[in-house]
């Protein structure tokens, strides 16, 4: 007999202030311990934990990169030989990619998403929990690999017939296409939970007009995963059955297609851009609003420009094989859609430049970066638009001014964005605040750190720098720029190093914050700092686009919910009105079991095609007990 | 929901799902037709392109239509029909302009290019 249905059910109405806190601690509670804290499906440790480790692998990636730049000061230097500057170069691009953009995007979200709604925890939260486990082995698998010296070498996109069974000896293209695998779960598994939180998990009352920005990105960019990522999973999983069963997806004289790789990859790899992108549009638009002090201007424009990005983001890709041999006119409406998606891009920056124009700009940290994102992304954006051009391409393409685009738009369209993010929302995550003068330190330290390596990159690609090149001879023209870019590359590190210095002295030792340090109008901020395990004691009923600035004597609630039990409100798509009582899962070590299942059966599947058979036996078995009823109150309907 | 209310919805958010839709089709055209274009010197890319945008046009319409008929009957919040006819019409508007570039440079090229 289950418990609950024996027992009176215990609603927030029944009971005082101090009683209904302490109910809903006790029910949401992550339990202390090692066991707790492999089980929890909380949001909020999940988001942190995959924040956490998101910033690990950047942290590595930065390590790479900073090797292939000490290589590369000097002509015909010695430190990296071609093979292990192969793997250098794949597993840079390979990590922060798949490892380190995407996930920490996702993995904010995880965070705020369910916060900003007004929910008390995100959709499916084991789930949540696996996608963190199947993320962190699939890091793993790639660094050990890299540590053994079996790291991919071939590219983060590993173009066939380089890392097809032909060329691609060894087993470090199947690291490298088995990595994917990983990711994608994961990332498919975020963006699934995403997509119902904000579709079905609103407070009452913020109807698709009153979505905070940062939310409808994510909705978008969840989208976009679920579309894009499919592709890739698929062309992983082809090369390896090229690789390990001898099948012929790519192999030309058995009736296969080279191309296909390029297109499959590519419908997935130009998304991705914007997968890593859009949550930054997201970011900077709710982060400019307390530091103009005024609402974004042109709210609609902006959810348009979201939107009308991540759906045109699906005709780019072809763009990226304009030396393909493909014909020019088809080649011309890809260089059509890329001049198109330059106009929501537009739209956005005029829309920030409006806010600040408008407002009353405080030039604290987070400011500082999204002056930054905007002006790098501009240039970087520019620079899209000459390489969109079939003539200018072929010129430069595979060549450093390639290299200096691409950085350009995710460094300066996502990595300042998230570093305003991290400082921003840092007291909303730890009840510090990180330090305002490191944090002006670091942002001067990589903007011009950052524009100082990277900007002289488009004049060696028009010098005719090719890519990937692990040296060069002394009598080419490119070894004084060269030099410049690897000491700029020294600035830009220390602006790092800087960072993460601030971020753990802060989280020990930072000041106090206070609820809503910024005085920011959206929901995450209507909870303590940081947020309980419930999030919000009572649901909040939204009534405006900024209901912390609208009704600051305290927003209305809905109340009726149990206390005795993990519940949450579920509402209509678009109105959001209450629909029904939802249970919530509790906490579970099955997710990590399955992610254990899972990950030994890919790894293993890496040598044996019999893996999928036989590894399949105890992923279902973890993943029966994970459903499995457990008579708790949760399990009710 | 009633038959009426769906083709309301589908009518408003039309330049969110229909423009998209002609313009993705137009673009895996865009793959297919220079090979006709090249074989037959004909404009196919071109023709395609322009009934296209005046496709994405219609769209952009109804969405900008759609509500101002559908508020005149209902007293509810009318937030999200105004704010999905605006989005829808913009979307389609661009739309429009990239199946315009597209058309335009079908008109250039002859589909023989390699």
């Amino acid at each position: 007999m289950k418990p609950s249905a024996a027992a009176p059910e215990q609603r927030d109405i029944d009971v005082e202030r101090a009683q209904l806190t302490d109910a809903l601690a006790e029910t949401w509670k992550t339990p202390s311990g090692l066991w707790g804290a492999l089980a929890t499906v909380d949001h909020k440790i999940i988001g942190r934990r995959y924040i956490f480790t998101a910033f690990v692998f950047l942290a590595l990636g930065g390590v790479l990169a900073a090797l292939m730049r000490i290589q590369l000061a000097q002509p015909e230097a010695r430190l990296l030989g071609p093979d292990r500057y192969n793997q250098i170069f794949t597993m840079h691009g390979a990590n922060m990619m798949f490892l380190f953009a995407v996930p920490v995007m996702e993995a904010v979200a995880v965070y705020l998403a369910p916060l900003m709604v007004g929910t008390r925890n995100i959709a499916f939260p084991r789930l949540n929990a696996f996608s963190y486990w199947i993320y962190l082995a699939g890091g793993a698998l790639l660094w050990i690999a890299f540590a053994l010296d079996m790291g991919p070498d071939v590219g983060w996109f590993a173009y066939v017939p380089l890392s097809g069974p032909q060329y691609g000896t060894g087993k470090r293209a199947d690291i490298w296409a088995q990595m994917i695998t990983f990711t994608e779960i994961s990332a498919l598994a975020v963006a699934v939970e995403l997509v119902v939180t904000i579709f079905k998990q609103r407070a009452p009352g913020m109807t698709l007009d009153r979505i905070p920005v940062f939310v409808w990105a994510m909705l978008v960019t969840s989208f976009l995963v679920i579309m894009a990522m499919p592709a890739i999973v698929l062309a992983s999983t082809s090369l390896i059955l090229d690789r390990l069963v001898g099948t012929h997806f790519y192999n030309p004289a058995e009736g296969g297609d080279v191309l296909l790789w390029q297109h499959l990859f590519w419908f997935f790899g130009h998304p991705e851009v914007y997968i890593i992108f859009l949550p930054a549009v997201g970011m900077v638009s709710t982060m400019i609003e307390p530091f103009a002090r005024r609402p974004a201007f042109g709210y609609l424009g902006l959810v348009m420009a979201l939107i009308a990005t991540g759906i045109l983001a699906f005709g780019l890709w072809v763009h990226h094989m304009f030396v393909a041999g493909l014909p020019r006119l088809g080649d011309s409406f890809f260089t059509a859609s890329s001049m198109a998606i330059a106009i929501p891009a537009g739209i956005q920056i005029f829309c920030w430049l409006a806010t600040l124009w408008d407002g009353r700009p405080v030039f604290k940290s987070p400011l500082l970066f999204i002056i930054g994102f905007i002006i790098t992304f501009v240039i970087g954006g520019l620079t899209g638009v000459m390489v969109a051009s079939v003539p200018f391409d072929t010129q430069v393409h595979d060549t450093y001014f390639v290299v200096a685009h691409f950085h350009y738009v995710l460094i300066g369209g996502a990595v300042f964005p998230l570093l305003g993010a991290v400082h921003y929302w840092f007291p909303k995550l730890t009840g510090r605040m990180m330090s305002e003068a490191l944090g002006q330190w670091s942002f001067w330290l990589i903007f011009v750190g950052f524009n100082a390596t990277f900007f002289p990159m488009h004049i060696l690609g028009l010098e005719g720098m090719p890519r990937r090149i692990y040296t060069y001879q002394p009598d080419l023209p490119w070894h004084g720029l060269n030099l410049f870019v690897s000491v700029s590359a020294v600035i830009l590190t220390a602006g790092f190093l800087l960072f993460f210095i601030n971020v753990m002295r802060s989280a020990r030792f930072g000041e106090i914050a206070l609820d809503n340090p910024w005085d920011a109008p959206t929901l995450e901020w209507a909870t303590t700092s940081p947020p309980p395990s419930y999030n919000f004691a009572m649901i909040p009923v939204v009534g405006s686009l900024h209901p912390v600035w609208d009704d600051r004597d305290g927003l209305p609630v809905a109340d009726g919910l149990r206390t005795d039990r993990r519940e949450l409100i579920v509402t209509t798509l678009a109105t959001a009105e209450p629909q029904a009582r939802e249970a919530s899962p509790q906490n579970s070590i099955w997710p990590l079991w399955a992610a254990i299942a899972t990950t030994i059966m890919l790894i293993w599947s890496i040598f044996s095609p019999w893996a999928v058979v036989w590894g399949s036996i105890p992923a279902a078995v973890a993943l029966i007990g994970w459903f499995w009823p457990k008579g708790t109150p949760e399990d009710e309907s | 929901m009633n038959a009426s209310k769906l083709l309301t919805h589908l009518s408003i958010w039309a330049g969110l799902w229909f423009a998209p839709l002609v313009w993705a089709a137009n673009m895996q055209l865009g793959q297919i037709l220079p090979y006709v274009d090249c074989r037959s010197q004909s404009h196919a890319s071109a023709i395609t392109s322009f009934i296209g945008a005046a496709l994405t046009t219609a769209s952009a319409l109804s969405s900008w239509l759609s509500p101002r008929r559908v508020i005149g009957k209902t007293d509810g919040h009318h937030g999200n029909a105004d704010f999905g006819s605006t989005v829808s019409t913009l979307s389609a508007g661009l739309f429009t302009f990239a199946l315009l570039m597209q058309g335009l440079a079908a008109m250039v090229l002859t589909g023989c290019e390699k």
